[in-house]
């Protein structure tokens, strides 16, 4: 008997299959491999009805019926020698889960830069949020220089990301020094200049040593999503009169500041974390405030009634909408129109 | 709409129907351990571990039991998979009725599906997402 249903793997995939019942579940996760190299047979988990499929059961035994579907759960490589290992826990090394995974921070940066205007700016000029490449083509892309130099230069839009709550704290001083900071003509040069971003990219890459090893001079990666505390602040501003680096990290941690990511945190990405708090300014502060406060709940849960707003228009895909509404940092209106941009 | 009872069956093919065509990005999943077992009593179920959580990348199996009375009454869970949450009996991976609000607070428009996506967001609650676990593959 032939058997033909769905597999449906976690980003959506779906793979039709036409299989004969009596072959096993191994033999039917080695067909999934030829269809699909990204799915190697040995990392596989399919899950039928609230089972996991068995490799040695034939597939008869689970009354799979035309037309259903089977989740495909993608594991971690298999350990070369048994028994595996536990995993270890992203909190054994002091690395955020969010940043243990590829996936993880991948997301985390689309929300960090997540803006509904920077996002929709962006996917207008053609800027896919969700590719690898992202920055890349940030970088690239015209407007998106442009565009922050000339929020930089307004006076009333500095007054309110720097009335926002993560500057609220500082004292006045501190407050007037990040106006000048970024209204100075140093800055905003540079700001424009995307060679002068990749720089920066690059050096806070060579400097920082990867993940996690950021070091002192970036916020902790715990304290992402908190903005950096003063006493780290002033000691980056005595670091920078020494150090001419460290003066852009002061810059970056700021930004992040700015962007209420702190996504300095990211360490190795540190670059990153101007840009993530440049997101933040381009949601004017305020806004870009809100939607990564420190919700560590995972999207799902925290786009709750959003996701359910769209899935009552009829996006159905929920990976999807999760995309859009972390790009959109939560906004529905924007969210729609970022799926109907895709 | 008060006092109409929905009638168990109808009910719970209903649900099974959904269960086995697949329930959004196959977070849970659920389906008749049996499914020559005319009555719908024993339930088998999956939950994906949550990400960003110490849960990721796990399946846990999880045993369900609508009797009788369901869906006025809620239906009794039990962990199969060892896992390390407040609401779970350390011992034998039974649900604490007086722990997990969903359960406590049963309403009969609940459904498995509901049970099994409250159950993941609390996995991913910010008190429990980042528990130790025990190993992955050992059973209660």
């Amino acid at each position: 008997m032939s058997l033909s249903f769905v597999i449906r793997a976690s980003n959506d995939t779906k793979i039709p299959i036409e299989i004969n019942a009596e072959k096993t579940v191994l033999e039917l996760k080695e067909q999934i491999q030829s269809i699909n190299s990204d799915y190697p047979a040995d990392r596989l988990r399919l899950i039928y009805s609230g089972k996991v499929l068995k490799d040695e059961q034939q597939l008869s035994t689970y009354n799979i019926a035309s037309g259903n579907t089977v989740h495909l759960v993608k594991g971690a490589p298999k350990a070369p020698s048994a028994p595996t290992p536990a995993p270890s826990t992203p909190e054994n090394n002091g690395v955020p889960s969010t940043l243990a995974t590829g996936a993880g921070a991948h997301d985390s940066l689309i929300e960090q830069l997540g803006s509904t205007r920077v996002a929709g700016a962006l996917s207008q000029q053609g800027v896919d949020l969700t590719s690898p490449t992202m920055m890349e083509d940030l970088m690239n892309s015209p407007g998106f220089s442009e565009s922050l130099s000339r929020m930089m230069s307004d006076p009333a839009m500095l007054d309110q990301v720097l009335s926002s709550p993560q500057f609220a704290s500082l004292p006045p001083e501190r407050r007037e020094h990040m106006r000048q900071t970024m209204q100075s003509p140093f800055f905003r040069q540079m700001m424009s200049n995307p060679e002068t971003l990749r720089m920066m990219m690059q050096m806070q890459r060579s400097m920082g040593g990867g993940p996690p090893g950021g070091g002192q001079s970036f916020p902790p990666p715990g304290a992402l999503g908190q903005p950096p505390n003063q006493q780290q602040q002033e000691e980056q501003q005595s670091q920078s009169q020494e150090n001419p680096l460290a003066g852009l990290q002061n810059l970056q941690n700021m930004l992040g500041g700015a962007g209420a990511g702190g996504l300095g945190g990211l360490g190795g990405l540190g670059g990153l974390g101007g840009l993530g708090g440049l997101g933040g300014l381009g949601g004017f502060g305020g806004f870009g405030a809100q939607p990564q406060s420190s919700d560590s709940r995972p999207p799902e849960e925290r786009f709750e009634t959003q996701l359910s707003q769209l899935a009552g228009m009829g996006f159905t895909d929920a990976q999807k909408n999760i995309r859009a509404l972390m790009a959109t940092g939560g906004d529905v209106n924007a969210a729609v129109e970022y799926l109907f941009s895709m | 709409m008060a006092g109409i009872k929905t009638p168990r069956n109808f009910r719970l093919l209903e649900e099974l129907e959904k269960g086995e065509k697949g329930i959004g990005d196959g977070s849970i999943s659920y389906g008749l351990s049996d499914s020559d077992d005319i009555s719908m009593t024993n339930w088998n179920a999956t939950i994906i571990g949550p990400g960003h959580s110490t849960h990721e990348n796990r399946i846990y199996t999880l045993s369900v039991e609508c009797q009788k009375e369901y869906p006025t009454k809620p239906p009794l869970l039990k962990f199969i998979s060892k896992i390390n949450l407040p609401f779970v009996n350390s011992a034998n991976g039974e649900i604490d009725v007086n722990k997990f609000n969903t359960i406590k607070q049963w309403k009969d428009s609940y459904t498995i599906e509901k049970v099994l996506l409250d159950l993941r967001k609390e996995m991913a609650a910010p008190d429990n997402r980042k528990l130790p676990q025990p190993k992955e593959g050992e059973y209660f």
